[in-house]
């Protein structure tokens, strides 16, 4: 199998990491154009290194574009031009301001796009067991202290922010468990507190189908040691669940705790491990029949939904 | 088989439950506070403890006094520091930190040799030097953590890990390393089956009857301990990260021919009780 990587910073690496791990015979090519880098990589990873993607012109078996967000789409079109015949892209999948593509949808079926959080086994376990039609409403919370000091380059600009680095995962989470993409935004805010772009963000929206939906995201929330995802659902009957990465807490209608679903219940095993069993599960679907992943439909939607809140009305900076 | 008291409580970590990661965080807020559980806990029996190399983990190693007949395990390096240090700035900051913050004598032998090889071995033992404290007795452990051990495995990279035991050893120190993949590591140790470092290398990995974060799965964990490697084992996260029953789990993990167990809690009469379940 042959698998091209473009950009290999964090998540290139990681990625990398974990195919190999899973299966140490695929042949590696990577596209990173930072020479230091990239003479320091050749030397210790066994993989081809190239500057640019001007002479790769077989079609690959699987391409992962983990470039920052406002390459992506240009990387995508080379892909499908190039005849590729699985791409990944990270998420956001370019950002709130990726929304008119229609020239590529054609290629839908081999487009996948890299938002994790669906791979969560307390997410999988909403999935398989609560109704979205017996959903009232629901709340998205992303808390992190990702930004310390200000950031440099293209991470304290307009393809970066709470909203398109976490946000987006929460609205995809949102969208994965109400299982309906025709979402409204009603209203929104946002603050830069470190960064120059948002740090905070709210917003309130609703579904075609009535569920309300609340956001809140804040990567500036200093006593967070670990990123925090969390998700409360209220059913039409009053029951509502709390949601984190590692259990789903059940209460009845007058807020009394019913029962725990705890990520140890829903033990998984994983050829190999790195960062989290998310992680190596996203691989294995990538690599296998897509079930989980979403969709570049999908991902669209969540980027209409961030560019709508980014600029409605009722922002407020301070 | 050894009880080593482990650190999650010390730095809000708790990968049951959040929430309470984060109130055991505020119950430890010092480093006085730390020193004075471990070394309660050490009073009680235990027969060492492991800690982190994160601000207040080196803190501790460095000035604390305890006493010398127990073991400190130490783990490097502190994984969130340099997460976020390839978030902000890219990844060549890694080698920009390291390079700028070891001493003037390794970066002119160690810098140069990895200027000229452009080989990551080289920066083995500069990084040894920016994160092993200074009064760190001679004949303790220091451990590789399991997220920079898992990531070399996954890039092939398993001689890198080689090169850390040699030089923890070289160094008079005893080797460590933490892994979640150990049945991938025990491949990369079958290269060096006559080592004279291998009786004193631990692995550290995860076993729990729940098969919680076992990989790649609980029947292969299980039989590679009965197969006794060479090296010494050490089961972490035997509770399930608090999941478990405490008995059922200890009676599970006494089955097993362990050379180590650490264990984490915030509460010295549940680190007490558990040291007893697991030495009668």
């Amino acid at each position: 199998m042959k698998i091209l990587i473009y950009g290999f910073g964090r998540m290139g690496l990681t990625h990398f990491s974990i195919l190999n791990g899973i299966n140490p015979k695929i042949q590696f090519s990577v596209i990173e154009p930072n020479r230091l880098l990239r003479v320091l990589l050749k030397k210790n990873i066994n993989a081809r290194f190239y500057a640019d993607d001007t002479n790769l012109k077989d079609a690959f078996d699987v391409t992962l574009i983990t470039t920052p967000p406002s390459m992506h789409l240009q990387l995508l079109e080379k892909s499908l031009k190039r005849g590729d015949k699985k791409i990944f892209v990270e998420k956001p999948f370019g950002g709130h301001a990726n929304i008119k593509l229609n020239h590529i949808l054609q290629h839908r079926n081999i487009i996948h796009i890299g938002y994790v959080l669906r791979f969560n086994s307390c997410i999988q376990w909403v999935k398989s067991n609560i109704n979205p039609q017996d959903i009232k409403s629901i709340h998205g919370q992303y808390l992190s202290n990702t930004i310390e000091k200000k950031p440099s380059g293209w991470r304290n600009g307009s393809f970066s922010g709470v909203l398109n680095e976490m946000g987006s995962h929460v609205i995809d989470l949102i969208q994965y468990i109400v299982g309906d993409d025709q979402i409204d935004v009603l209203s929104s805010k946002k603050e830069s507190i470190i960064s120059d772009i948002d740090d905070i963000v709210e917003a309130t929206l609703k579904t075609k189908n009535d569920i309300s939906i609340s956001m809140y995201l804040n990567w500036v929330k200093k006593d967070i040691r670990k990123p925090v995802f969390a998700i409360e659902i209220e059913m039409k009957d009053s029951y509502k669940y709390s949601i984190d990465q590692q259990q789903v807490n059940k209460y009845d209608r007058n807020g009394e705790f019913i029962e725990k679903i705890s990520i140890t219940d829903l033990t998984k095993t994983i050829p190999f491990y790195l960062r989290g069993v998310d992680f190596t599960d996203q691989m294995l679907d990538l690599l296998g029949e897509q079930k989980i992943m979403a969709s570049v439909n999908e991902a669209l939607v969540v980027n209409q939904l961030m560019n709508k809140i980014l600029n409605n009305e009722s922002n407020t900076r301070r | 088989m050894k009880v080593i008291l482990g650190d999650n409580q010390f730095f809000g970590v708790n990968h049951f439950d959040l929430q309470k990661g984060d109130k055991t965080k505020l119950k430890f807020d010092t480093t006085s506070k730390i020193e004075s559980f471990i070394n309660d806990s050490l009073e009680i029996g235990l027969d060492g403890f492991m800690i982190n190399s994160n601000e207040k983990g080196y803190k501790i190693v460095n000035t604390a006094n305890f006493d010398d007949s127990k073991e400190i395990h130490y783990s490097i390096p502190y994984p969130h520091k340099y997460a976020g240090m390839v978030n902000e700035k890219g990844m060549l900051s890694l080698f920009e930190h390291v390079i700028k913050n070891t001493s003037f004598i390794k970066n002119v032998f160690g810098g140069i040799k990895f200027l000229f090889t452009q080989d990551l071995k080289c920066i083995v033992p500069l990084a040894l030097n920016l994160e092993a404290p200074r009064n760190l007795n001679k004949g303790n452990y220091i451990y590789i953590q399991n997220i920079i051990t898992d990531l070399l495995l996954g890039m092939g990279r398993g001689d890198i890990l080689i090169e850390f035991i040699k030089k923890v050893t070289k160094m008079g120190y005893k080797p460590g390393i933490i892994t979640l993949n150990p049945i991938m590591l025990d491949k990369v140790l079958e290269t060096e089956k006559e080592a004279i470092w291998l009786k004193d290398l631990v692995v550290c990995f995860n076993i729990n009857k729940e098969g919680f974060n076992v990989f790649p799965s609980l029947d292969i964990i299980e039989d590679f301990i009965k197969s006794r490697p060479k090296y010494k084992l050490m089961g972490m996260s035997v509770f399930a990260s608090g999941a478990g029953n405490i008995n059922q789990s200890i009676n599970y993990i006494k089955k097993f021919e362990l050379d180590y167990v650490v264990f984490g809690s915030s509460q010295l009469e549940n680190i007490k009780s558990n040291y007893s379940l697991l030495k009668n």
